[in-house]
């Protein structure tokens, strides 16, 4: 697999991910999983998540619109799986949280989930950046070469 | 702190004839001086009340309860909490309310400290006879006031309000600043406005048939059980019952579906001719496609005070025909 096709791929992971995680909890607090200001405060914690990736990708996108033949190279193996897993885990991980909280389960109240979804930015934030950054990064320095 | 400290200005008086005399500004300023000193102590046990904070011991699920809804409701100025002490046979909790009682008058917060001592029994799950509220508070003008202890307590659905005399006057005379009073006063005032806005009222029905506190049980816990509710009675005797709803939905708040979590006390009163039946009533809600835990639910008052106020009225109608 050539860096400019993971690169597509992982950027729509994430666009999508993003999507995915405010919509659960946009379509939970209409099922009352959530009240008002519980939904505006958790999409408020996520949306910003992912916007540090999305802003990157939407970049690189709009940077490279022109560029239609790929002539990136080829990437390791060991890079894709982890290019995979790592945002695939956040986001599953992310999506499972907002279903527990809406559900009840392990959670006492919302100020632990608050908490946890906060800490949660600690924990993946650090590993999905630096796949991210790479990625995106490369892609940046072969653009101005 | 909610207002600014008084700003305390000069404190000589100011030499008008216009002499100048070495003599006479030393002992102006001597005596500006010591009034200064005089002043800047008192002026420390006047704000001693607004600048205390709270114990940070370890609370008491009732106490946090408590110190929620306190908040919510907008009387965190007005009552801090002074200490909280708890047994297996008695909870004491002592608040603060400074010159409330000054400002409002004697009866005004009176009421208040009715509702607070039902929040209490209410947040704390406890027989009323368990529960003692001490409130504290200043009277006798802003100088040099004497401090009242409010003993709060309900029997046979009955709140008593005991006064009594913790602190004598010091006999002190103090340089006031009206400023900072009136801005206290107004501040007071509004805060009290809002309250009795945002808080439910306590219901009552007369009826001249013979109804037990067993009757209304078994009436309440049929109604709650044919909900999907569960009902935990928590004190009951010849003239009060004490139970708690939990895993209701809809029912005080019927456009939303949230979760909710009743305390539901009732009072029996035996008046000449009638019966007279006091509800008592605080409502939880919370969200989730499952109930909640203890932790998960918020106070119905402020946000749905209106809500739990027609429900109460509607319930201690229905009582009354039981």
């Amino acid at each position: 697999m050539t860096e400019m096709q993971l690169r597509n791929q992982i950027g729509m992971l994430l666009i999508a991910s993003n999507i995915l995680v405010v919509a659960s909890t946009i379509v939970l607090f209409l099922l009352n999983g959530f009240l008002y200001n519980e939904m505006t405060t958790t999409i408020a914690l996520v949306v910003p998540m992912f916007s540090v990736y999305t802003t990157a990708i939407i970049k690189s996108i709009i940077a490279n619109r022109t560029k239609t033949k790929d002539e990136t190279a080829t990437v390791s193996h060991q890079y894709v799986l982890l290019s995979w897993i790592l945002p695939s885990i956040f986001t599953i991980y992310l999506v499972a949280l907002v279903f527990l909280k809406a559900f009840n389960v392990g959670f006492a109240s919302f100020e632990q989930f608050k908490g946890l979804l906060v800490a949660s930015e600690t924990l993946f934030g650090a590993y999905v950046g630096l796949i991210v950054g790479s990625m995106f990064d490369i892609g940046k320095r072969k653009e101005q070469s | 702190m909610a207002y600014e400290l008084p700003r305390w200005t000069r404190l000589g008086t100011p030499d008008t004839d216009g002499r100048d005399s070495s003599s006479r500004r030393g002992f102006l300023f001597k005596r500006a001086r010591v009034l200064r000193i005089i002043t800047v102590f008192f002026a420390t046990i006047f704000c001693a009340h607004a600048e205390a904070e709270e114990p940070r011991t370890p609370e008491s699920p009732a106490l946090v309860a408590f110190v929620a809804w306190r908040d919510a409701v907008g009387l965190t100025d007005t009552f801090r909490v002074v200490s909280e002490q708890s047994t297996s046979t008695k909870y004491q909790l002592t608040l603060d309310a400074g010159h409330l009682e000054e400002v409002i008058g004697q009866q005004a917060a009176n009421e208040i400290y009715r509702q607070l001592i039902i929040k209490v029994i209410s947040f704390g799950e406890l027989s009323p006879a368990q529960v003692e509220l001490h409130v504290l508070s200043l009277e006798g003008g802003f100088c040099d006031p004497s401090g009242m202890d409010n003993n709060v307590k309900m029997t046979d659905g009955n709140i008593l309000i005991d006064r009594k005399l913790y602190r004598k006057p010091r006999g002190i005379r103090c340089m006031l600043n009206f400023e900072y009073i009136r801005k206290y006063t107004n501040h007071t005032k509004d805060v009290v406005g809002r309250f009795k806005r945002n808080t439910s009222s306590t219901p009552t029905v007369d009826t001249d048939r013979a109804i037990t506190t067993e009757r209304i049980k078994q009436y309440l816990s049929e109604r709650y059980t044919k909900k999907g509710a569960t009902v935990t009675v928590t004190s009951v005797s010849a003239n009060w019952l004490g139970l708690t709803v939990r895993r209701l939905r809809s029912e005080v708040i019927g456009d939303k579906k949230y979760w909710e979590r009743l305390q539901v006390m009732v009072v029996l009163e035996p008046t000449k001719t009638t019966l007279r039946i006091h509800l008592i009533l605080d409502g939880r809600y919370g969200s989730g496609l499952a109930p909640p835990s203890e932790e998960g639910y918020s106070d119905m008052e402020p946000a749905y005070t209106s809500y739990l106020d027609e429900y109460g009225k509607s319930l201690v109608l229905a009582l009354g025909k039981v």
